[in-house]
């Protein structure tokens, strides 16, 4: 399988086919020049699918440098270009060129650029051939794996072919066809097709003269051209046709395109100015080509499928703030679960800390309370006997003392009632004083006479002492006589 | 094939819009729902956030309650002990036996003979007095088998020498034994000395 060459120039011209390879990059360079000298066709197409088949190699992308483009300097005047576009300027001088070129402005494809000038005119220079051919031309590049990126005339290179040209010089140079002269650098050229700002470096002025060039006569159509305009340094030739004899031309300042070295400089030179985007040539470019349903089936394609990843995307970024959100929104739950839960175990604290309260408060009440009738059970038995100790033996005798747990009775004499009620209300007294009402209660005394004394003393009576908690069955109670009748 | 134009935009841009319309639908009918979920449920739960401080307060609030609780739980440990100590469920059997000596030595210092000594029995509620039963009963139900005892002791002394004894009892800020009753016998007018029951929960 050939490999590829990146960049072609083709040059066609009556008496010579040139298929040049340059190299892509910084640096331009020629890495083949395939040539050929005996033409089997003479309509353009022919030539050029020729030109291509000069080497085996697939073309990248292919300039032609055709010789029968009919090219030609225009000028029109400047109220007829007012307001039109480059587009419609080129229409223009399409129809102004139509009686001299003979292909008419609706069938031809062409190019113009503005040329510096001085007076009341603006000077055009146009290049043009039939539509039909610029259709066959890019057809039979794409066919050989190429693309077109356009057509020029070989004449009117604007740049020096010898490197010690200096600031001005002047080239004259002979196609088949055509005479052509350059004049450059100019001062001051307007760059219309784009911003309008002057570019003077590129800037070259040049004069087609549209004749062929013929042996000794030549000259006569020349001077005009070498003597017109300003004044430069040096005149250069361009030797590019079969009809003059190279010896003809005078020897300073000649090139050749028999020579390959001029071949190379010639080539690397308007691969400079073609690859330019501002080149100051006429370029026919080819129109851009309708889509094919292929293409436009893989362009849909293409589309459906970047709708359909840009919708993954926009989903996964959904999936992900989704994600995202419900993450945050664990992590505030769990804050505010753990708050909840914090508070939760500080209400059964608190809960608990009350009950504490609840049940030391009781306990402490309890115990206080236990206290008091442990001091009251400790302090009765002193204080009965005490209060017993007190009273006069004359009043009364204790016989006996019957305690349980609950009850001290107390039997004795008394000689008359009221001593038995004294003792009882003596022992009331002191026991309420020193037991408070956890002590003792004492019940009204039970007296009984003997029916020995005329006052029916002596008594025998009975003070019965209770627990104030007890709920003791009535005991057998001695018959309580009446106080008043038979006491005292 | 030739396309019009208005085809030939169709087929460009029909699998764009199939695509975004496809996906529009389905992201309306259930991814939406789902987003919008997760939303509400981020601005409900960023509402509802708790503040730092919140959480300082309530640890701050933990600590105070825990302290409190610890400090209670300590105090009614000390009550409960002190019931029990009160109820009588946690005197010991060497405890009881130098509380007996204790007391016998203090009737017998008092001039008091000791002429009986008994157990009655343990320190159920028949035979204790009912006011301390009822203080005992505040501290919940009594052991089963209490091991504080009443005992019965029969002395022989005389009035003097009893109210001397039980005064110094009553006065002891910790008695060998708490009195429950007392009975003197039925004798002789004349004679001082007398015979005494004294029933005692030690």
């Amino acid at each position: 399988m050939s490999s590829r060459c990146p960049n072609t120039i083709l040059l066609v011209t009556r008496d010579r086919l040139v298929r040049a390879e340059l190299r892509a990059g910084p640096t331009i360079g020629v890495t083949d020049i395939y040539e050929e000298h005996h033409l089997a066709a003479d309509d353009l197409p022919s030539q050029v699918e020729a030109a291509l088949r000069l080497s085996k190699r697939r073309p990248g992308r292919v300039w032609l440098l055709a010789g029968d483009l009919w090219t030609q300097t225009l000028a029109l005047a400047p109220e007829a270009v007012s307001g039109l576009s480059p587009d419609e300027v080129t229409r223009a001088l399409g129809f102004e060129a139509e009686p001299f070129s003979g292909l008419g402005a609706m069938e031809a494809a062409m190019a113009a650029v503005p040329l510096p000038g001085e007076g009341r005119q603006k000077h055009y220079w146009l290049s043009e051939l039939p539509a039909a051919q610029l259709e066959q031309i890019e057809f039979l590049v794409r066919q050989s794996g190429g693309r077109l990126m356009g057509i020029s005339h070989p004449g009117g290179l604007p740049a020096a072919l010898d490197a010690r040209a200096g600031t001005s010089w002047r080239r004259i140079e002979l196609w088949p066809g055509a005479i052509i002269a350059i004049l450059g650098p100019f001062s001051n050229i307007p760059d219309e097709r784009s911003t309008g700002r002057s570019s003077t470096a590129r800037a070259v002025y040049v004069t087609v003269v549209n004749t062929e060039p013929k042996p000794g006569r030549w000259l006569n159509d020349v001077a005009p051209l070498e003597s017109s305009g300003q004044a430069v340094a040096a005149t250069h030739w361009l030797h590019a046709t079969r009809a003059v004899a190279i010896e003809e031309i005078p020897d300073a300042g000649r090139f050749s395109l028999e020579d390959r070295s001029t071949q190379e400089q010639f080539f690397v030179a308007w691969a400079q100015q073609l690859a330019s985007s501002k080149a100051a040539v006429p370029q026919i470019v080819p129109p851009k080509r309708p889509m094919s349903n292929g293409v436009r089936y893989t362009i849909s394609a293409a589309i459906g499928s970047l709708a359909l990843a840009a919708c993954l995307v926009a989903q996964v970024f959904v999936n992900s703030r989704s994600e995202r959100l419900t993450g945050e929104t664990k992590k505030l739950q769990a804050a505010a679960a753990q708050l909840a839960a914090l508070k939760a175990d500080n209400g059964k604290l608190q809960t608990k800390r009350d009950e504490l309260k609840k049940s030391c408060a009781t306990l402490n009440s309890d115990l206080g309370h236990y206290r008091q009738v442990m001091r009251a059970q400790r302090q009765r038995l002193v204080t009965l006997l005490t209060v017993l100790a007190r009273r006069g033996q004359e009043d009364l005798l204790i016989r006996k003392i019957e305690g349980t747990e609950n009850e001290v009775v107390l039997h004795g004499l008394c000689l008359e009632t009221q001593f038995a009620d004294n003792l009882a209300g003596a022992l009331a007294a002191a026991l309420a004083e020193a037991l408070g009402p956890e002590g003792w209660q004492v019940q009204p005394p039970t007296r009984q006479s003997k029916e020995m004394l005329v006052g029916g003393g002596p008594w025998e009576f009975e003070v019965r002492i209770q627990d104030a908690e007890a709920k003791v069955p009535p005991a057998n109670r001695l018959v309580a006589p009446n106080p008043g009748a038979r006491g005292r | 094939m030739k396309f019009t134009e208005r085809e030939k935009l169709v087929i460009l841009l029909a699998p764009l819009a199939i695509v975004l319309g496809g996906y529009a639908w389905w992201y309306n009918i259930f991814q939406r729902p789902k987003s919008l979920a997760a939303e509400q449920a981020y601005q409900t739960a960023v509402t509802a956030q708790p503040r730092p401080i919140d959480f300082v307060e309530e640890q701050v609030r933990k600590k105070k309650l825990d302290r409190e609780v610890e400090e209670l739980q300590k105090q009614k440990v000390d009550l409960d002990t002190q019931a029990a100590v009160a109820a009588g469920r946690e005197v010991d059997a060497r405890r009881r036996i130098e509380n007996e000596k204790q007391l016998g030595a203090l009737l017998r210092k008092h001039g008091l003979q000791i002429v009986d000594e008994g157990l009655v029995g343990n320190a159920n509620q028949a035979r204790l007095p009912a006011s301390v039963i009822e203080a005992l009963g505040r501290f919940g139900k009594p052991s089963a088998q209490p091991t504080a005892q009443v005992r019965r002791l029969r002395l022989a002394g005389t009035f003097i020498d009893v109210l001397a004894a039980v005064g110094e009892l009553a006065a002891m800020k910790t008695p060998p034994g708490v009195p429950i009753s007392l009975s003197m016998a039925e004798a002789d007018t004349l004679e001082s000395q007398r015979d005494w029951t004294l029933l005692v929960w030690i």
